[in-house]
């Protein structure tokens, strides 16, 4: 009886603990306003999840650069471009000069080429 | 001392089925939809949907008028375009907490079709914990691209 309890016991340490942590996850900051549709500059996420810093500097990129509000070319051209496949995904990482150093540029890279060194 | 230890197993099974019931909730799909372009003969309709771990848009071209002219109805009818006057993307945000705003987490690239449906959807590791948004846009071309952005509501998402 008296071990029962006390598996009983540590399930409900167990719970409490598990319960406390998946609220701290959850209890980040919830958003306070939706993307602006009309900004100039976006923040974008780095390899971390949180905005991308390179060079140490929080960076923004220019909204034409994720590939812009319309589409850039006209039927024709996608065409002769053969672009109707699917291309990749793509995300922001740090630009990268001689030596490996961050020049404080943002580039966009295929998200499976994104981690690689 | 076996039989203990299962019922250990047993007393932590509903603790278990109620973590994995709280996260499992999360994992349903957020739609906007709706026509975002409508001149009575050329409607836009984009469908932006953003689920677990995939991201996906449509775009469909519509009209009012039905092949024999009789009878019209909103946007109602299948508008078929050659190839590539059919155009979508998406882009995935996650909300960034240390910054108060929201980050580009990965876009899609401008995707061409033709036909009266284009879908475009990848599936995609995210950024990490956190609330994301999708934003879908859609375009026909008619002498221009017309069309519009749809924003999908946000959900805490763990990926």
């Amino acid at each position: 009886m008296k071990r029962r309890l006390l598996l009983l016991g540590l399930a409900a340490v167990l719970a409490t603990v598990l319960g406390a942590g998946f609220a701290a996850s959850r209890s980040q900051e919830e958003p306070t306003h939706a993307p602006d549709p009309d900004a100039d500059e976006v923040y974008v996420a780095g390899p971390d999840g949180e905005a991308l810093k390179c060079d140490g500097e929080l960076v923004k990129v220019k909204r034409s650069a994720l590939g812009g509000r319309t589409p850039p070319l006209t039927p024709a051209q996608a065409a002769q471009r053969s672009l109707l496949l699917q291309p990749r995904v793509q995300v922001a990482r740090c630009e990268k000069g001689a030596k490996g150093k961050e020049t404080g540029g943002v580039v966009f890279v295929d998200e499976g080429a994104a981690d690689r060194p | 001392m076996r039989k203990r230890s299962v019922r250990a197993a047993l007393a932590l099974l509903p603790v278990l089925a109620a973590l994995a019931g709280t996260s499992g909730a999360r994992a349903h799909s957020l739609i906007s939809a709706g026509n975002v372009y409508d001149n009575g003969n050329q409607c836009v309709y984009n469908w932006t949907a953003q689920a677990h771990s995939y991201n996906s848009m449509l775009v469909r071209s519509l009209t009012d008028t039905p092949p024999y002219y009789f009878p019209r109805a909103n946007c109602t009818y299948t508008n078929a375009k050659p190839a590539g006057y059919l155009a979508g993307r998406w882009e995935s945000w996650k909300w960034g907490p240390n910054v108060g705003a929201w980050l580009v987490c990965g876009t899609q690239g401008w995707n061409y079709g033709g036909g009266y449906e284009l879908q475009v959807g990848r599936s995609t590791t995210g950024c990490g914990g956190g609330y994301y948004l999708l934003q879908g846009g859609a375009f026909v071309y008619n002498g221009g691209w017309l069309g519009g952005w749809l924003t999908t509501d946000y959900e805490w998402l763990w990926s």
